[in-house]
């Protein structure tokens, strides 16, 4: 990650006279009181918040860890926490193999139109989840649906009223994100690709190293730490799925809860019920799992080195 | 095999390979494109554009039948008077009856209650034939469920070229969309303003941090940067009711100002800014300066910011990007519906009006079309801007 790199050069000596001791404390002080108030505070409070019950902002009420025992307990949370690893193992198993095979293709520099097809397979990830979800209720709807339609011209037997969005939840939620981030993560790639040395391909060429060795011992090599990097990114992203099934479901979980996720319950706990503390205890059982996976992640990136 | 065959071979497969993917990447946008010109009446009728209204007349034998009997799901029977008017402006009486109970609900086709219509002549009659129009829309009907739609009646061959009715495609929905009770425009004003002032108040306070934690030794540096560092790990849901009761106390709730000033300063863009600027901005130079007599603030906008400006504007881009389609920040903070920026008036839409396909998808045309024509003008900033973080790793 790019957090090693570069630390900072040392200072150049001299003319210290001029130079105002404020000047730092000014210029970090919009980040330092934005960080404590709207990270660091709220971080601490949402601690405080998971030993209390709440109607909504205005009264709560100390409940001891009745909220941590309650989501041991609760086999909605657990639903979606399953639901929320199924789609983030599409993303990390589908999603990015997609994208790398797209970018291997299109890092050769004497392709035709390689900037045309970037363009082309960037272009979803400009569009907001939002728009994405509501674009894909759409095609994913019965009887005048796309996809629908598209497999009933295809498959004669095809039956135009089948509900993809009860049937196949999860699926269609991987697929509607398929479209939107496969170019996204294939930029990265792409960009990593290009550090790729060109000598050691050649070598490994000369030395008779078929294509399919030649990407296993001397590219994947080359790009792990950004491929790592990726699937910290994706599997990060993909556990904060709300907006795609949220409203792609007409602002809800779906049937029998197929479609919920971690952050959609916490949502619906803590904005649709008012209670804030459940919310936040869901929202720390997220937190901990994320950093679990980075601290795992650093170790394999660390290890891989 | 030589290196151009093998560059020739090497093409040839990636181009088999790269082009339907790009296809299947551009369906979603064309289909977009496709709905947002289908009016409510047309939308069930048509797969991908337009083909026949609700009614079509088969122009060999003059028969006219229902094309899509799913609109009149619940209809017990009914009679349609229908008015069909040639293509010479004469107009003929019809009477549709439609009887669910009769037919077999197998296939669409018998749905069909087909009447004849003798007055109309065939298409050997080259007269008729050279008749404009009567190739598209010719008649229209009124349905006893929706007494207030009207449904084109066409022929039974698909319109024009490609087989599409092109004339039963509009621009109402953007009408209905800018025009009326909806007043999207108020909310496409509200996206832009919100996201202009949230990247310049964002890039500002990122380049400032950025710029404390490159260039200056102070105490509690390395403390700071190990701040931002664990910022970009916590996941922004764990503090979506903590931030929310804070926001309640400040009585920043229902208010732009709640959705910018959290915004203002984040951890990702202050590690970004220090990126660039570590080695984007000589120390020399500042030094220089410094003994010239140059102020620490004046130095900042005149200097620095000029010599990280790729930085400064790839970064403007994706804060506008990443706040035009922000949907959750503005769904919690925001109350009032003449605040909704695009991302939650989408959202609104679809509550009131129903399943009105046609509306939803002008209007989401009408939400990403100005970021894919920034992003068709400024690609390079743009695609700078999202791999700066990952790629120096």
């Amino acid at each position: 990650m790019a957090s090693k790199t570069a630390a900072a050069p040392p200072q150049a000596v001299g003319g210290m006279s001029k130079r105002s001791w404020w000047a730092p404390y000014f210029f970090i002080a919009p980040f330092i009181l934005i960080f404590l108030t709207f990270i660091v505070y709220p971080l601490f409070y949402s601690l405080l918040l998971i030993t209390q019950q709440t109607f909504g902002p205005r009264s709560s009420e100390f409940v001891g860890f009745d909220n941590i025992t309650f989501l041991v307990n609760d086999s909605r949370f657990w639903i979606a926490l399953k639901n929320t690893f199924i789609f983030a193992a599409g993303s990390v198993f589908v999603q990015l193999p997609a994208s790398l095979g797209l970018a291997l293709l299109l890092n050769r520099p004497g392709l035709r139109a390689r900037s045309f097809y970037r363009l082309i397979f960037f272009a979803p990830s400009l569009v907001g989840l939002v728009f994405v979800a509501v674009l894909f209720a759409l095609m994913f709807q019965k009887n005048t649906g796309l996809i629908n339609v598209t497999l009933a011209s295809i498959i004669p037997t095809w039956d135009v009223e089948f509900p993809w969005l009860e049937k196949f939840v999860m699926p269609s939620l991987i697929i509607a994100a398929f479209w939107m981030y496969v170019g996204f993560n294939m930029v990265y790639f792409l960009a990593a690709l290009q550090s790729v040395d060109k000598s050691l391909l050649e070598a490994a060429e000369i030395d008779g190293a078929n294509a399919w060795h030649r990407f296993l011992n001397v590219t994947l090599p080359a790009i792990a730490p950004v491929a790592s990097f990726v699937v910290l990114l994706s599997f990060i992203g993909s556990m904060q799925l709300f907006e795609l099934p949220y409203l792609l479901l007409g602002n809800g979980p779906g049937p029998e809860n197929a479609g919920l996720t971690v952050v959609m319950y916490l949502y619906q706990t803590g904005f649709d019920t008012g209670d804030l503390g459940y919310a936040s205890a869901i929202g720390w059982t997220l937190a901990l799992i994320l950093i679990a996976f980075a601290i795992v992640q650093r170790a394999i990136a660390k290890r891989t080195e | 095999m030589s290196e151009r065959q093998r560059d020739k071979r090497f093409n040839f497969v990636a181009h088999f390979l790269l082009i339907p993917v790009a296809v299947l990447t551009l369906v979603p946008f064309f289909y977009l494109v496709a709905s947002s010109l289908k009016e409510k009446d047309v939308f069930f009728t048509g797969q991908f554009l337009p083909r026949v209204g609700l009614f079509a007349v088969e122009t060999t034998t003059g028969e006219i039948s229902l094309s899509d009997p799913t609109h009149l799901d619940g209809v017990e029977s009914a009679d349609f008077p229908i008015e069909v008017t040639r293509g010479d402006g004469t107009v003929l009486d019809v009477l549709i009856r439609y009887n669910p109970s009769e037919a077999e609900p197998a296939n669409a086709a018998d749905f069909d209650e087909v009447i004849s219509v003798p007055p109309l002549a065939t298409f050997d009659d080259p007269e008729l034939e050279s008749i404009p129009g009567l190739n598209q829309a010719i008649g229209s009907a009124r349905l006893p469920g929706a007494p207030n739609t009207t449904y084109e009646i066409t022929d039974g061959n698909p319109g024009g070229i490609f087989g599409v009715a092109w004339g039963l495609l509009s621009l109402g929905n953007f009408g209905r969309l800018f025009g009326g009770d909806i007043n999207f425009g108020r909310a496409v004003l509200n996206s832009f303003f919100l996201a202009s002032v949230t990247s310049v108040f964002s890039t500002l306070g990122a380049a400032m941090g950025g710029y404390a934690l490159a260039k200056h030794h102070f105490r509690g540096k390395a403390f700071f940067l190990a701040l931002v560092l664990a910022a970009l790990v916590i996941p922004g849901a764990l503090l979506l009711a903590p931030a929310y009761q804070l926001l309640y106390w400040l009585g920043l709730l229902d208010s732009y100002a709640g959705l910018i000033i959290p915004a203002a300063a984040p951890a990702f863009g202050v590690f970004l800014f220090r990126q660039a600027m570590i080695n984007g901005v000589p120390n020399e130079m500042l030094e220089s300066s410094r003994i010239d007599g140059c102020g620490e603030i004046r130095m900042f906008f005149e200097m620095v910011l000029p010599l990280v400006r790729p930085m400064v504007g790839a970064y403007l881009l994706i804060t506008f990007l990443g706040t035009w389609n922000n949907f959750i920040g503005p769904q919690i903070v925001l109350q009032s519906p003449e605040k909704f920026p695009l991302s939650v008036a989408i959202n609104q839409l679809r509550g009131i009006y129903g399943i009105d396909y046609g509306l939803i998808m002008a209007g989401t045309l009408v939400a990403i079309l100005p970021v894919l024509v920034l992003f068709l003008m400024l690609q390079k900033e743009f695609i700078a801007g999202l791999t700066a973080g990952a790629v120096k790793g």
